[in-house]
């Protein structure tokens, strides 16, 4: 299988702009990570690329995080927060970002490991495989984790009037 | 639409980043990584760094010592002289691999070195070193090569070709310090010749004595002496190149 430089880049850049909600640093923490890992494998046609590029990524959103002192958790508060503003001043009938405000809330009450599977499974389409390398954690431990996170998910979107398979 | 489908999109809605990244900045980026300019860094190691300068040394600092070894080999049989007829060689091998060793400062190569991957002073040493061992293994295989044609232990009869050469290094790189030995490299080599021309007189008519000498000197068993001068003059080598490298570093670093 070959790798999609371009749909893996954009999808690293979803996973550190969740980290930091910081575009340019986001971009920068793909582009680092990519320089590092090409410096210490020289392909990417590696097995273990993805994770390895994650990985990476990570720990360098976890850097950033200790030098800022700053965490997603914040920026998600605040975020949900200036948009509930924003809807509450136009009164828009946007129902996509009704939905958006009430997903916002649901995955704001899931724990941080819980948002990570959902994005690195869910959304960015990572292995178990992989998923389990970026976190240190086993294969089975993903499945079960990931399939707590959307029971979990699925009842606070109940909560918010969202009906869905989860 | 799938059902796996319709929950991204859902999650897609909270994940998907408000800001896309700067187009220009990634296909650059990515135009990199394609075209190999963001590749795999070999690691340096003494080892490799010590292996891709020996590239960088000439040939003839190889030949002049490869050279000497062919005339000991060709001299050597039934000469019990030859020690100090090869002896009187070996400054010619140190005038050699001294002017290799400052060949960055000789041909105002320094700054340009200083921009590679190694600073200079490393490259200085480790041509020293590349060099210094390989003249050494040569003198050492000469020693052994003779051992059957000549009356001396082996380690002595490695003084005998160490002293000269050693007096060579240390004049050269005394000479060095010299504005003089800066401007005009080659001045080491009239050292060299005035050294080799003056080891040679011992084997001259006029040489008796001093061959005689040499030979008492052995007898009496104090050849200990010349093989402690050599331990002695190699270190005081050691001492002069590291001390003439760190200034001639200072030098151009504030220089450049």
């Amino acid at each position: 299988m070959s790798f999609d430089i371009s749909m893996q880049y954009d999808r690293l850049y979803r996973y550190c702009y969740y980290h930091t909600y910081n575009r340019i640093l986001a971009q920068d923490i793909v582009q680092e990570a990519f320089t590092r890992y090409m410096e210490r494998y020289g392909s990417l046609n590696e097995k273990n690329a993805v994770p390895y590029l994650y990985v990476i990524a990570r720990n360098l959103c976890i850097d950033h995080y200790r030098r800022q002192g700053t965490q997603a958790e914040k920026y998600l508060q605040e975020q949900t927060y200036e948009q509930e503003q924003t809807i509450g001043l136009t009164e828009s009938e946007d129902n996509t970002l009704i939905t958006k405000l009430s997903v916002q809330r649901a995955l704001s009450r899931l724990s941080e490991e819980e948002r990570e599977l959902l994005l690195l499974i869910s959304v960015n389409e990572v292995s178990a495989r992989e998923a389990g390398m970026i976190l240190g954690i086993s294969r089975f431990a993903v499945y079960r984790r990931l399939r707590l996170a959307q029971k979990h998910l699925r009842t606070e979107l109940g909560k918010e009037g969202i009906d869905g398979d989860y | 639409m799938t059902t796996e489908a319709k929950n991204r999109e859902l999650l897609l809605l909270f994940f998907e980043p408000d800001e896309k990244p700067d187009p220009a900045k990634k296909e650059a980026f990515l135009k990199n990584v394609m075209t190999g300019q963001i590749t795999r860094a070999t690691k340096m190691t003494l080892h490799r760094m010590l292996l891709i300068q020996v590239k960088y040394i000439r040939k003839t600092a190889w030949l002049a010592a490869l050279m000497i070894l062919l005339i000991a080999a060709l001299i050597t049989k039934g000469n019990p002289d030859s020690v100090l007829q090869i002896a009187a060689l070996t400054p010619l091998l140190a005038f050699v691999t001294e002017i290799e060793t400052r060949r960055s400062y000789a041909y105002g190569m320094a700054e340009l070195e200083m921009t590679t991957a190694f600073s200079l002073r490393s490259i200085r040493y480790a041509r020293f070193m590349i060099l210094g061992l390989f003249d050494m293994a040569v003198l050492a295989g000469i020693s052994l090569l003779i051992r059957k044609y000549v009356a001396m232990s082996v380690l002595l009869t490695l003084a005998h070709l160490l002293l000269p050469f050693l007096l060579t290094m240390t004049g050269a790189l005394l000479l060095e310090r010299t504005a003089f030995g800066r401007s005009h490299p080659y001045g080491s080599g009239v050292l060299a010749l005035l050294i080799s021309a003056g080891t040679g007189f011992l084997l001259l008519p006029a040489g008796p004595l001093a061959m005689s000498l040499n030979k008492t000197l052995i007898m009496q068993g104090y050849a200990w002496i010349l093989e402690i001068a050599a331990v002695l003059m190699l270190i005081t080598v050691i001492a002069l190149f590291c001390t003439n490298v760190k200034q001639e570093t200072e030098m151009t670093t504030l220089w450049s």
